[in-house]
């Protein structure tokens, strides 16, 4: 029972950090939408001649002619109701220009972070089981690396050398327009575009994942439980995979939800490189045209994504991991 | 001093790294002088490939590469060292505050730099240079801005650490006062562990002022790197060239204060976590 009150006791204090932040969120894009030079009407219409009745339709959508209190009411329930703004150029809801690309950038996504955790505890094994032999140089030197490139240029390099120079693999996009492949070839063909986008988000996180998978499994390593363990006569493989591996999961699975930010900001410069069709170069249309209402309402879709998902996985480990809600 | 030094150096890495550093300073000090053409000035060779007379080749409307690259260096530079400067002395501010006078202060800010923390800060910072203007000016002070909670968080947990000290117990009952005691007895010693995050912080704005210019927010009057790669990129394949020298010189200046950053974990020794 005493667990059960603990268990509700983390929920609730979870709760009462991402309530706020959301709110937060949804508040520094109202403000910046006041405080910008220019009137709100200015950034949400964009540089293009609106039209008085146009102008007259914003100014009751969002109340702008009411109090600042008012308008913020009316702000935040639009947001509720699933209505993130209209973008200048297409004309239609920013939430469902999203949605159109969404489903590319979380193959990407998907693809690549699954990809570099897999990769990155492996490698962080082999560090950790001979610290400081030539393989864990190797692989320290290599996360040092990747924590100074831009992922942007990284991309750049594979795409010239992959695509361009070596040909091996396509240059842009997701499916080659030239053919409308079918069934099996056309996941093959996805694959074939996938792979070195994918590739460039993997390397980086896959430096990370393993840099940090290093420094737990040492650490768990020392203690005595393995210690013991060892003594036993337990088999090496059977010592790294079943005992430590298992302790040195969690903080892997932590700092990636901690990451996303950082991981859909990589996924979406990588994106642009790659002219994948995804949300990355919706942002990049977007800075282009100074499309202000797809760039706000991006922030607050991914804000609030990134928070419900760290909200989410946070509470799942709880559940599998006692040990955090006492923390 | 000395035996910081005598420390410091014994990673050999950490001297290399500054010795990048230094170079890239030298480079955005002297640039005029350095750079051997105009950097805005049309040669009428459009993409040159590397050349004796064009080290770096020219781009496409005939500027010399080479020249644009040591240009580029003061901005990145700048924006690295000033945004890192802002979030470290806020970050200071906000840890010390909270820190040594704990409770319902303490409360409040952290509260305030957690949320801060969950909310994705490259779209954050994107949209506020969208919405207010991509000078130098606004992008060091928004970086900045945005990027001191982990400094606050470190700072925090040394002031807690440190109040509870023998010493800071004397200086209070010897009636210092608490800016006294924060400034000139706790500061000093909570000091380390901001340095080397505020080290780091820079290689972090660097690169991301140099995503912010890839995706054409960066200053339109200035050369960055991150700009010179994004016009790379709209043709690629003839701009190879422009790409490896301008997103090489982003990372060995990143290299090189990661290394230092390094270095001056093991220099000063603070109680720093892996990051």
């Amino acid at each position: 029972m005493s667990q059960g009150i603990s268990w509700k006791g983390y929920l609730i204090r979870r709760i009462i950090l991402v309530i706020p932040t959301i709110l937060a969120v949804i508040l520094i894009n109202f403000s910046l939408i006041h405080l910008a030079p220019g009137d709100p009407i200015t950034l949400l219409t964009g540089t293009m001649e609106a039209s008085p009745e146009y102008i007259q339709a914003m100014t009751e959508k969002y109340g702008l002619d009411k109090s600042l209190p008012e308008q913020l009411v009316i702000f935040l329930s639009n947001i509720f109701r699933g209505d993130f703004g209209k973008s200048i150029k297409y004309d239609r809801p920013v939430l469902e220009l999203i949605f159109s690309r969404l489903s590319a950038t979380l193959l990407l996504m998907g693809t690549a972070v699954t990809l570099s955790i897999v990769i990155g505890l492996f490698l962080g094994i082999i560090s950790a089981r001979k610290p400081y032999s030539l393989t864990d140089n190797l692989a320290t030197s290599f996360s040092l690396f990747a924590r100074s490139l831009p992922i942007f240029w990284l991309a750049q390099i594979i795409l010239l050398l992959f695509a361009f120079y070596l040909g091996w693999f396509p240059t842009g996009g997701m499916t080659d327009l030239r053919h409308t492949y079918t069934g099996i070839a056309y996941v093959f063909d996805v694959l074939r575009h996938l792979f070195l986008p994918a590739l460039t988000i993997c390397l980086l996180r896959m430096a990370v994942t393993a840099r940090l998978t290093r420094t737990s499994m040492i650490e768990v390593l020392s203690q005595d439980y393995i210690i013991t363990a060892k003594a036993k006569g337990v088999s090496e493989r059977r010592l790294l995979l079943k005992h430590a591996l298992r302790n040195a999961l969690r903080p892997v699975i932590t700092i990636t939800g901690i990451s996303l930010g950082t991981i859909i900001a990589g996924a979406t410069m990588t994106e642009i490189v790659f002219s994948w069709p995804g949300i990355g170069r919706l942002v990049y249309e977007a800075v282009l045209d100074r499309d202000y209402p797809i760039l706000m309402g991006m922030y607050i879709f991914i804000a609030l994504s990134i928070i419900i998902a760290n909200f989410i996985t946070d509470i799942v480990y709880a559940l599998y991991d006692p040990r955090v809600r006492y923390q | 001093m000395k035996e910081f030094w005598r420390r410091y150096k014994k990673n050999r890495a950490a001297v290399i790294g500054a010795g990048l550093v230094i170079i890239f300073l030298f480079q955005a000090v002297f640039a005029p002088v350095i750079a051997p053409y105009d950097p805005f000035k049309y040669l009428f060779h459009t993409y040159l490939p590397p050349s004796w007379e064009h080290p770096f080749g020219t781009d496409n409307v005939g500027r010399d590469v080479l020249s644009r690259v040591i240009h580029g260096s003061i901005v990145s530079l700048t924006v690295g060292f000033l945004a890192a400067i802002i979030s470290a002395l806020v970050g200071l501010g906000i840890g010390a505050i909270s820190g040594y006078f704990g409770g319902k202060i303490d409360e409040v800010l952290m509260r305030g730099t957690e949320i801060l923390q969950m909310i994705p800060r490259f779209f954050l910072l994107l949209i506020t240079v969208a919405v207010f203007g991509s000078g130098v000016v606004n992008i060091i002070l928004i970086i900045g801005l945005l990027s001191w909670p982990g400094t606050a968080r470190l700072v925090r947990g040394e002031f807690l650490a440190l109040k509870e000290m023998p010493f800071i117990e004397a200086a209070r009952s010897l009636g210092f006062s608490s800016f006294r005691i924060i400034f000139s007895e706790i500061l000093p010693n909570a000091l380390p562990p901001a340095i080397v995050s505020s080290t780091l912080q820079v290689g972090d704005a660097i690169l991301m002022e140099a995503a912010l210019s890839f995706l054409g927010l960066g200053d339109p009057g200035a050369i960055s790197w991150g700009q010179l790669l994004g016009r790379a990129q709209r043709n690629i394949w003839r701009s190879w060239h422009i790409a490896i020298f301008s997103g090489a010189a982003i990372f060995l200046t990143v290299l090189g204060i990661n290394l230092i950053g390094d270095g001056l974990i093991d220099a000063l020794n603070p109680r720093l976590k892996e990051r």
